[in-house]
């Protein structure tokens, strides 16, 4: 009997000492703060992944070399490869929450993944901060433990379409959109908004993912004489009706959404001239920005050699929109403490790399500002050039 | 608004009908399906990129040594894998030619063709206006190869030794054989040929849809539908069946409303059901041929 009671006690002595036992606050120990999160490594899509993955792990490692944790507690940045395969990602989380205990899911990337363990996120109420991924169902309606931290598409349909009519000025708005989940929900969007503002769409063509010939689209175009059209594209295709309508002689003007990039410009050529499109962070190597370049210094100290992309950009900003959050918890640090302190973020920007971003408790949308854009070559370089912030929820 | 979309359906219908001549060509000798063509296209057009971005090819050569791969490549496919395989079903061999697309898809990625490339025009410059009716030079460019294949290869089957080897071959194979005809390696020109025709497809191609894993793969599914409208068996019968399919599909997605023009590929298959109703042998195959010999 003695020796089971010594067993036991040294057995609760282990568990004390990690903190599993007596502390009320998962994943939290006096040393310690495990986050977890899903990340893609492998496969297909690893090469957004990787410096997903590196984006934030820099700054978590930065912080315990250089910061000395938070309130005296190390961070442990768990983030698992789900393969961005949806099964593995229900194994994963599984893991996170069962085995290892985190204190919240960050950084997690990937839509499928999240939608496939979306309920199991709900039932735990773990908390969910600076998820990678345009999904509106973090931000709409309002989970009190989750917050979206990057545009969804009811930011870029209804910035496209107001970015038209109110800044652009066109009476004549057309749409040309791919008919797939996330075309649809930004057309739904774009339809809505253009109703708020008095106006239908003079021209709607809808075409499938699969499409190889543009030309009939273009002259529905041309025949609508929309001054404006929104493209809710993938790169390509935009590419490729961009082309078609400048065969035909009719150059609207083109709104896009993030999809465009200046790859547009590799696509199209002179054709893609002109095209607006909205971001949502700095380049991470624009020479310009304070902000950016300790941004490298610090990525550059854990990954040597390696250019910083805009991928890693966005994961190292939303490691530090954990930390602060974390920071602001105070040192008694609950999940309760930990969303308060995010629910009083105000006009947040990460020093000028995102626009600013401001969590009340019936808000988590992140970001509503975008940073429109346009294709542009300025002596004899194609760039894409800032010119206008908008928030959509002040142009109502 | 009309004139413009049949004249932009018959450059896309051409293109279509060069991709489904390839596809015929093989078929008729060696009664194999290539599911693998539009992969083999994207990879002997992605060879020519490759040349003419990375190594500074002049274009026409980078082209040129894409017909070359293409030829090359249908002799690897024939005497390297599928001779090794002869005995076994066809349909099985369908099945071989989408594995080997797979497995081209794989080697394009591993060198590199991860996401969408632009791909070189060989003409490209200002569109001709007839009347309201724009052209661009590519257009012509593939209307005038789609004619000079076509023709070459009514030349090859009517005048050449190998090709009325195998014409024998498609009627015939036993008999062929009888009477000395080396059915192997008509069946390995079949290949080379049928690939090279899928290789200038694909550089033709690719100008307009750019080059990435899967886009010859949707334009190949257009060449299946053109080959069978057209009666699998005809070579012209693929290019018209192609020209057919590219201006019904360009006067559905113009004349049709939002909300259905999305289905016009639901359309074009449905009407090719309907032309198998009614013409069993498709618009202008043969009713004896296809058949195994």
């Amino acid at each position: 009997m003695k020796r089971i009671l010594a067993v036991a006690m040294a057995a609760a002595c282990v568990v004390g000492a990690s903190g599993g036992l007596f502390a009320q606050t998962p994943g939290v120990t006096d040393t310690t703060i495990k986050l977890g999160s899903f990340i893609v490594q492998s496969g297909p899509v690893a090469f957004i992944g990787v410096p997903v993955m590196r984006g934030a792990q820099a700054w978590y490692n930065y912080v315990n070399d250089e910061l000395g944790g938070i309130h005296g507690r190390k961070i442990e940045f768990l983030a698992l490869d789900d393969g961005f395969n949806p099964a593995n990602t229900v194994a994963v989380m599984k893991r996170l929450v069962e085995q290892e205990n985190i204190f919240a899911l960050v950084n997690p990337l990937g839509t499928i993944g999240m939608a496939a363990v979306w309920t199991y996120i709900l039932e735990n109420k773990l908390p969910v901060v600076s998820p990678h991924m345009n999904w509106l169902t973090l931000a709409s309606p309002t989970v009190p433990h989750v917050f979206a931290l990057q545009p969804n598409n009811e930011s870029f349909g209804r910035a496209a379409a107001q970015y038209a009519v109110k800044e652009l000025g066109a009476k004549r708005v057309a749409i040309a959109v791919v008919e797939d989940a996330m075309g649809t929900e930004l057309l739904n969007f774009a339809l809505d908004e253009l109703k708020l503002q008095g106006m239908q769409p003079v021209a709607v063509i809808k075409y499938p993912g699969t499409e190889t010939s543009f030309s009939a689209y273009a002259l529905t175009l041309r025949q609508s004489r929309a001054e404006a059209v929104l493209l809710f594209s993938y790169v390509s295709d935009a590419a490729k009706l961009i082309v078609e309508c400048d065969l035909l002689g009719f150059k609207p003007k083109f709104v896009g959404i993030n999809t465009i990039t200046l790859q547009l410009y590799d696509l199209a050529g002179e054709a893609a001239e002109g095209v607006i499109f909205p971001g949502f962070g700095t380049d991470p190597q624009d020479p310009t920005s304070e902000a950016a370049a300790a941004m490298r210094a610090v990525y550059a100290r854990y990954y040597p050699g390696e250019l910083m992309n805009a991928y890693a950009m966005i994961a190292y900003v939303g490691a530090q929109m954990v930390t602060k959050a974390l920071m602001d918890a105070g040192p008694n640090l609950t999940r309760e403490a930990f969303i308060a302190a995010l629910d009083a973020f105000t006009d947040w920007d990460a020093d000028g790399m995102i626009p600013p971003v401001t969590y009340r408790p019936d808000d988590h949308y992140g970001i509503k500002t975008l940073w429109m854009n346009q294709l542009k070559t300025v002596n004899g370089v194609r760039t894409a050039e800032f010119i206008a912030e908008w928030d959509w929820t002040k142009h109502r | 608004m009309l004139a413009q979309l049949i004249v932009s359906g018959l450059a896309a219908g051409s293109l279509y009908g060069i991709m489904a001549l390839g596809l015929i060509l093989i078929y008729k000798t060696t009664h194999i399906l290539n599911f693998g063509q539009g992969d083999m296209a994207m990879f002997s057009t992605f060879i020519a990129l490759l040349l003419f971005q990375s190594y500074g090819l002049p274009l026409l050569a980078a082209l040129g040594a894409a017909l070359v791969t293409g030829g090359l490549l249908g002799i690897v496919v024939d005497r390297g894998l599928l001779r090794w395989a002869k005995n076994a079903p066809v349909t099985s061999l369908f099945i071989a030619t989408l594995g080997i697309g797979m497995i081209l898809q794989a080697i394009a990625l591993w060198m590199g063709l991860i996401d969408s490339r632009p791909f070189p025009y060989v003409l490209r410059g200002r569109p001709l206006f007839i009347g309201d009716v724009v052209l661009r030079q590519h257009d012509l460019l593939v209307f005038g190869v789609a004619l000079a294949v076509s023709l070459l290869f009514f030349i090859v089957f009517k005048f050449t030794k190998v090709g009325i080897a195998m014409r024998a071959t498609s009627q015939n194979k036993r008999a062929a054989q009888l009477m000395g005809i080396n059915v192997g390696r008509i069946g390995t020109w079949s290949w080379a040929l049928g690939l090279g025709t899928g290789a200038i497809a694909g550089c033709l191609v690719a100008p307009i849809v750019f080059l990435d894993l899967q886009s010859m793969i949707f334009v190949m599914i257009k060449a299946i539908a053109a080959a069978v409208l057209g009666g699998f068996t005809s070579l012209p019968g693929a290019v018209v069946g192609g020209l057919v399919l590219g201006v019904i599909e360009n006067l559905f997605s113009g004349y049709m409303p939002t909300a259905i023009a999305p289905l016009k590929t639901t359309f074009v298959f449905t009407l090719i059901i309907l032309v198998l109703v009614v013409r069993p042998h498709g618009l202008l195959g043969e009713r004896s041929a296809g058949g195994h010999g």
